[in-house]
């Protein structure tokens, strides 16, 4: 995501935010000065994206209030690493965000454990699982609209690895798919993703 | 890019790859401008789905976060950053930092047994010692397991926990250290094994909260296992290790 100054248009994601989103890349970089003002503002601007995605990885909510808290408490320890040209704000506290549920989920939970939660072993049921609490939730027409451009293949390996935290061998598994379809439809979906929004 | 390796941005944007493959992967990216180059874009597609995903946290976090920011000291700015997804190295760093800390407090210098540790911040710094204040007088057991000329730190991970023994077969002795161990479910105990060919022997129930355990260890060990048991242990395992740790190198 472009959070940058030089963005053209505003930024996608900010739904209902027709205004031109606050500028999370300048935050971040006075936060690393130790600012802990910007870091306040910033917060507003990343602790629902965080927190929603912990959240889908992790289900459980005091869990994933306490994996939000231990992230964003990394983003003001580790800011100072943070490099503005190699990418906007908020992809990097979403990958941090990401890597630390992912680590978690899978430290508690195994992948037949997960599977189970979801209460069926069929890849289908596991997708509509996963299309019905998030996608159908998305509020970001934009992000749908995409979405809906890959095949069905690509959007369950996208779905099932960002949202479910499966490993692309894990959600071949899931999908009964060979593991080297699955980790080049993993590849293309994001690609086509990424081109649909006019991202990157 | 070139060969197999530009298949796996994709996976590797999205968190989706684990172990060796991982590895091999980043050291790739290390050296692959267009690899890394994908990475950034592809992670950028995927944060939007993060994005989407927003949901309102409980009001009560932000007092919190806040709080313990004001307490929590910043990473040096020249620090080498973590690389990302390095996962297992920077688990491995924080026991390192925690050796070094249980070194500390019995007052030994680690440098031979473990080389150069490092600490990412005043509050691991702070969290380490705690837990190792916890282990009380067995600092004095570990400090001489520490000393054992024949002193061997071996290292496991399993999703994201992960575990250090450093074992002296002479002293016939290990301590055990976990990070990010999951906790056992209720009624539920976690308890280490010391493995050989006859079978396992019961080295005790770890106590929770990653504080380290020092335990005799018999001569043929070749393995140590972690299992979950019903509370207050077993006799013999009654489920399979989800940790093993095996001291042969
Ligand atoms: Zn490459």
């Amino acid at each position: 995501m472009d959070d940058g100054p030089q963005s053209a248009e505003p930024p996608l994601g900010w739904a209902g935010q027709p205004q031109p989103a606050p500028d999370a890349r300048a935050l971040l970089v006075e936060v690393a000065k130790g600012n802990e003002a910007a870091f306040e503002q910033l917060y507003e601007l990343i602790v629902r994206p965080v927190f929603g995605l912990v959240r889908r990885l992790l289900r459980d909510a005091a869990q994933s209030e306490e994996v939000t808290q231990e992230v964003l408490v990394e983003v003001w320890r580790t800011a100072t690493h943070y490099r503005p040209e190699k990418g906007g704000a908020m992809t990097w506290v979403l990958t941090l965000a990401h890597r630390r549920a992912v680590d978690r989920v899978r430290a508690e939970q195994s992948a037949a454990d997960r599977e189970a939660k979801v209460g069926s072993r069929s890849g289908a049921r596991a997708f509509d699982e996963v299309s019905e609490s998030v996608l159908g939730r998305l509020e970001q027409r934009q992000v749908r609209r995409c979405m809906s451009t890959l095949t069905e293949l690509q959007r369950e390996s996208v779905l099932l690895t960002y949202y479910r935290g499966y490993t692309y061998r894990e959600a071949a598994e899931l999908v009964g798919s060979p593991t080297a379809t699955v980790k080049t439809r993993l590849r293309d979906g994001l690609i086509r993703l990424r081109d649909c929004l006019g991202v990157g | 890019m070139s060969n197999e390796m530009a298949g796996l941005t994709g996976a590797y944007a999205v968190d989706a790859l684990t172990g060796p493959e991982r590895a091999e992967f980043e050291h790739h990216l290390a050296e692959c401008g267009e690899c890394a180059q994908e990475v950034r874009e592809l992670r950028e597609a995927a944060g939007m789905l993060g994005v989407a995903a927003a949901e309102e946290p409980p009001a009560e976090l932000k007092g919190r976060v806040l709080h313990e920011i004001a307490h929590t000291r910043q990473e040096p700015p020249t620090a080498q950053p973590v690389p990302i997804g390095t996962r297992k190295a920077r688990a491995t760093s924080r026991l390192a930092t925690r050796l070094a800390v249980a070194a500390s407090v019995v007052g030994i210098g680690l440098a031979a047994v473990f080389g150069v540790a490092a600490w990412q911040s005043q509050q691991e710094l702070d969290q380490a010692q705690q837990r190792i204040e916890q282990a009380g007088e067995r600092g004095a057991e570990m400090a001489r397991l520490l000393h054992a000329p024949d002193a061997r730190i071996m290292h496991a991970s399993e999703g994201g926990a992960v575990a250090t023994a450093i074992v002296s077969a002479e002293l016939g002795k290990v301590v055990f250290m976990s990070e990010h161990m999951p906790a056992a479910p209720e009624d539920k105990v976690h308890q280490l094994w010391a493995i050989n060919e006859q079978g396992a022997t019961s080295m005790g129930v770890l106590t929770g909260g990653d504080v380290p355990v020092t335990a005799d260890m018999p001569g043929d060990t070749t393995k140590l296992g972690v299992t979950t048991e019903p509370a207050g242990g077993s006799q013999q395992p009654t489920t399979d290790p989800f940790m093993l740790l095996s001291l042969r190198a």
